[in-house]
């Protein structure tokens, strides 16, 4: 991946202690904090999609 | 407890440095033949062998010899041997040894950690990406379509530590700032030119807010240390390093809470720290971990620097640490607290000349410490 990227792990409101690693899309990076809100979205790789989040 | 029946009676260290290109065969020869003399003991009195991780495959230089290569080497008869990638952090393998003497299994245990990280890099790489790709591993397929790397793991640690302790980049940078103030008087470590707070906040970010001097750096070398029974008859006793507490736990707090239920001394009795800092984040955690600062406090503690210098309250990784010293990957800081305990550090020895230290390996939920008396203290 070419940088800058957000790295994160996202904790999920649906069970609480279920926290995956991740990528933060679609925002201004240096607005990105711990505890901010976020929701999915999917992105998709060849054959795969794969879960990232945003603001 | 069983650590009063064993103790640390021999250290040794080979070269130790960048870009050797030696055969860390003959690194680990060294580092096992010093360490065996200084002991007072013959190759033939070693009768076990432990080490981290051992003969494995893994990241390129990241091990430099298995239990049965030094067997071979040394012509050594063992009864006994412990190696392995799932220990509970690189100092487990001196806990094993512990274990071992202290029961009565064994009389005399050569301990060794060999890295030659930096001369494999020399052909293929040091990115991240390289090292981890060399690592096949089922879960890595959850984390690896988002562009992690060993730095990217500090990086997320110390934003989290940030946000919930209000802890800056100017307080943890003191530990790499007064690490490599210490490696200007260690003639082994590999980073010795001055750096200061300014230089440490204008380096090159490596994943924010984790820099350059975050991360420690890799060497080639090798150190042994000797775990014998503590009533044996052939061993130097007036030198010998007493284990008053040791750990191998499942998380860093863990440790802490195994380590200090197993000695009348606490916290405030360490006279100097050697804690581990692949990451400076880490050495954070760990003073936090084994409760010599509060939780959320090891920031606050260690700003300007002061209190964690060789002649501060709680002198902090007095060889320069990994971070400048090199990533001795836990047996530097063993070393280091050995031969500040009998007084050899040279230009380096704390002037208190220090009785108890602290020693800790690993991070996450892979950690072990122990807590080690020279001196009067030992006895």
């Amino acid at each position: 991946m070419v940088p800058p990227y957000v790295l994160a792990y996202v904790e999920l409101v649906e069970q609480e202690g279920l926290k995956i690693m991740t990528n933060i899309v679609d925002c201004d990076i240096d607005q990105v904090e711990v505890g901010m809100a976020v929701h999915v979205l999917f992105e998709q790789s060849g054959d795969t999609w794969i879960p990232v989040f945003k603001p | 407890m069983i650590e009063h029946k064993a103790v640390i009676s021999g250290i040794g260290a080979s070269d130790i440095g960048r870009r050797l290109q030696r055969d860390p065969w003959d690194l680990t020869v060294d580092a096992a033949l010093a360490a065996i003399a200084d002991a007072g003991l013959s190759v033939e009195d070693i009768d076990g062998i432990s080490t981290y991780p051992g003969a494995i495959g893994s990241t390129p230089g990241i091990t430099g010899a298995g239990t049965e290569d030094v067997r071979t080497l040394l012509g050594l008869k063992p009864r006994w041997h412990s190696g392995g990638m799932e220990m509970a952090g690189q100092l487990g393998s001196v806990v094993n040894a512990t274990l071992a003497a202290g029961s009565g299994l064994v009389n005399h245990v050569l301990c060794f950690r060999t890295v030659w990280e930096s001369s494999a890099q020399l052909s293929i790489g040091s990115r991240s990406s390289v090292m981890a790709s060399a690592l096949p591993r089922e879960g890595l397929q959850w984390m690896k379509p988002y562009g992690p790397g060993y730095p990217t793991h500090g990086g997320l640690a110390m934003q989290r530590y940030m946000a919930e302790s209000g802890a800056t980049r100017e307080q943890i940078g003191q530990i790499a700032v007064v690490a490599r103030a210490n490696a200007a008087l260690n003639p082994l470590a590999a980073y010795r030119d001055p750096m200061s707070l300014d230089d440490y906040l204008e380096a090159k970010m490596i994943s924010d807010p984790l820099c350059l001097y975050d991360c420690d750096v890799p060497i080639d070398g090798s150190i042994a240390v000797i775990v014998s029974r503590a009533d044996s008859s052939a061993i130097h006793r007036d030198q010998a390093i007493t284990i008053q507490a040791m750990a191998a736990a499942s998380g860093l707090e863990e440790c802490g809470e195994m380590m200090w239920a197993r000695t009348d001394l606490k916290p405030s009795d360490v006279d100097m720290a050697q804690l581990y800092d692949g990451f400076s984040i880490l050495a954070i955690k760990w003073l936090e971990g084994l409760r010599l600062c509060g939780t959320n406090e090891a920031a606050s503690f260690v700003e300007g620097g002061t209190r964690i210098a060789r002649d501060g309250q709680l002198p902090l990784n007095t060889n320069g640490g990994q971070l400048s010293g090199g990533r001795m990957h836990g047996f530097g800081g063993l070393y280091e607290a050995c031969l500040q305990l009998r007084g050899l550090g040279g230009d380096r020895q704390i002037p208190s000349n220090p009785q108890v230290a602290v020693v800790s390996s690993g991070s996450d939920t892979f950690a072990s410490s122990l807590v080690l008396a020279g001196g009067a203290a030992a006895q």
